[in-house]
């Protein structure tokens, strides 16, 4: 985790919790979490290392400082204007899973087996009002607008429980399955990333038009930014949250949010 | 002092638990529907003792014995006509169970069958779906027959559809036999979830089950089914090694 201050008039709220499963067997918490200042903005990015993976929590924490660092090269200054913005977003999906790549390939003596680290990554680039998602897995993005509520614009890659195979940073066809989305809007009033052991605790869910579930992020979600915006509250109060039975019941999965808040 | 900050959302998915259970006349011998009785009481409490479980776990109970085959009410309330068969995992209280009649054990799996399907398709309708897929457990200490007490083979029209709800990931079929089961059935129903528990009291029973619900909360629907039985066996084996290693520490 990167500790820079962030610009003025932003608030960083971390927190990043092992699931019950592996607290009980000692084993650690394969999710990562990492955010840096971009001059006036900044970058949050969130990873969840796959279980079955064996060193997935290896693999989480490149992610997350790959995703880090790439913005940092790339976004130092706002993209002016959506189609630079969206010309700039393919650069830095292509360099972050170049950076990872590298990053895992020098690991071992060179004879790392990519699939051990598979991971999912979930990043928002901010320039206010400008703020741009990327998204490979579950992981999902929240944005809360000035009187204007909750909103998910990046979804998990949901296909509900009913899943198939999931794709990771490792995965042949991630390239493809990486989601981008440009929000740009001066109401942000804050914005947070969370690991998908965080799904069914988060997120309400409706019919979708066509049949199937729908997730959204509840009215209620804004209490999040309000607590640690305006409120002021101690960022240990997430920690404990994520931590509490209540949670626990809701996944087994380690959990992780990673908040930016107007203050 | 209440937290500033909003508690978890409503559960979004279930995992559908079904219990198919032997109340022929067989199971009064030695009190066996007793057991079943006493340990589907204590089960229960186990059950609503796991925060996870009583999130989104929902039960169904089907018994084959007198009468042929009943859809109880798993509630205990004896609500008719029942309206679901299933109920939240923290409102399930079943009736104690009596034994009489036949085994129309295959007629049984095959409402149990029905029920899933139809809860399945009401919870999508609402937009929820199923977190892990539905499992039926059959318990019984006999063979299949039919409602007339006959022998029956029609089981082996059963089994390729078992296989099937298996192979498409729609559904986990395990099957104990206690105190004289047929296990060669057993092993056809299920070749890979068959459990031989003949020297177990059924406490014991309901305990590899819940271990087994344990493990398939912790694996992903995508996971092959055979791959899950893999690990279901591993862990009832497992169980039963560390019991009866406790049992020689007892020993004098």
């Amino acid at each position: 985790m990167t500790a820079e201050p962030f610009p003025p008039g932003w608030r960083i709220v971390p927190a990043s919790v092992a699931g019950p499963d592996h607290l009980a067997t000692g084993a650690e918490n394969q999710d990562a979490l990492a955010y840096r200042r971009l001059g006036d903005g900044f970058v949050l990015a969130v990873a969840d290392g796959a279980g079955s993976s064996s060193r997935a929590s290896t693999g989480s924490r490149l992610a997350v400082e790959s995703a880090c660092d790439v913005a940092a090269d790339l976004f130092t200054v706002a993209p002016a204007g959506s189609e630079v913005w969206m010309a700039t977003a393919a650069r830095y999906v292509a360099s972050l899973l170049r950076l990872f790549d590298q990053r895992i390939d020098g690991l071992a003596g060179g004879f790392a087996v990519r699939a051990d680290y598979a991971t999912t990554i979930t990043c928002v680039v901010a320039h206010p009002p400008d703020y741009l998602f990327a998204s490979l897995g579950d992981g999902f993005g929240v944005i809360v607008r000035d009187r204007g509520g909750a909103h998910l614009v990046m979804r998990p890659d949901d296909a509900g429980p009913d899943d198939g195979a999931a794709v990771f940073l490792t995965s042949a066809a991630r390239r493809e399955a990486v989601q981008v989305c440009l929000v740009h809007d001066p109401a942000v009033g804050g914005v947070a990333l969370c690991t998908d052991g965080l799904i069914e605790a988060l997120l309400a869910a409706d019919l979708a038009p066509g049949g199937g579930r729908r997730l959204l992020a509840p009215a209620e979600f804004e209490r999040y930014f309000t607590a640690f915006g305006a409120d002021r509250h101690d960022a240990g109060i997430l920690s404990d949250q994520l931590q509490s039975e209540e949670f626990a019941a809701t996944s087994r999965d380690d959990k992780t949010m990673l908040l930016a808040v107007r203050t | 002092m209440n937290s500033p900050l909003p508690g978890v959302q409503a559960a979004k998915t279930r995992l559908l638990i079904t219990l198919v259970v032997d109340t022929s006349s067989s199971m009064a011998h030695q009190d066996a529907i007793g057991d079943l009785n006493r340990a589907l009481r204590q089960w229960r409490e186990e059950l609503q003792a796991d925060s996870n479980l009583r999130r989104i776990g929902e039960l169904a109970l089907v018994t084959f014995g007198a009468g042929g085959v009943t859809v109880v009410d798993p509630s205990g309330h004896g609500r008719e006509p029942l309206a679901s068969p299933f109920v939240p995992v923290n409102e399930f209280n079943p009736p104690p169970l009596r034994a009489s009649g036949y085994s129309p054990m295959v007629a049984a799996v095959q409402r149990a069958l029905q029920v899933v399907e139809q809860r399945r398709e009401a919870l999508r309708q609402s937009g929820i779906q199923m977190a892990y897929r539905p499992i039926v457990y059959l318990l019984t200490d006999g063979a299949p027959t039919d409602e007339a007490g006959k022998r029956s083979d029609r089981w082996r029209d059963l089994e390729p559809l078992l296989r099937k709800e298996e192979d498409d990931h729609r559904l986990l079929f395990y099957a104990f036999g206690v105190r004289g089961a047929d296990m060669n059935v057993l092993r056809e129903l299920a070749p890979k979830g068959a459990f031989d528990v003949q020297g177990d009291n059924f406490t014991t029973v309901l305990a590899a089950v819940r271990r087994s619900i344990q493990r398939i909360m912790t694996v992903g629907r995508s996971t092959d089914p055979g791959t899950v039985h893999d690990q279901v066996r591993s862990d009832i084996d497992e169980m039963q090694q560390m019991r009866e290693w406790l049992s020689i520490q007892k020993a004098p």
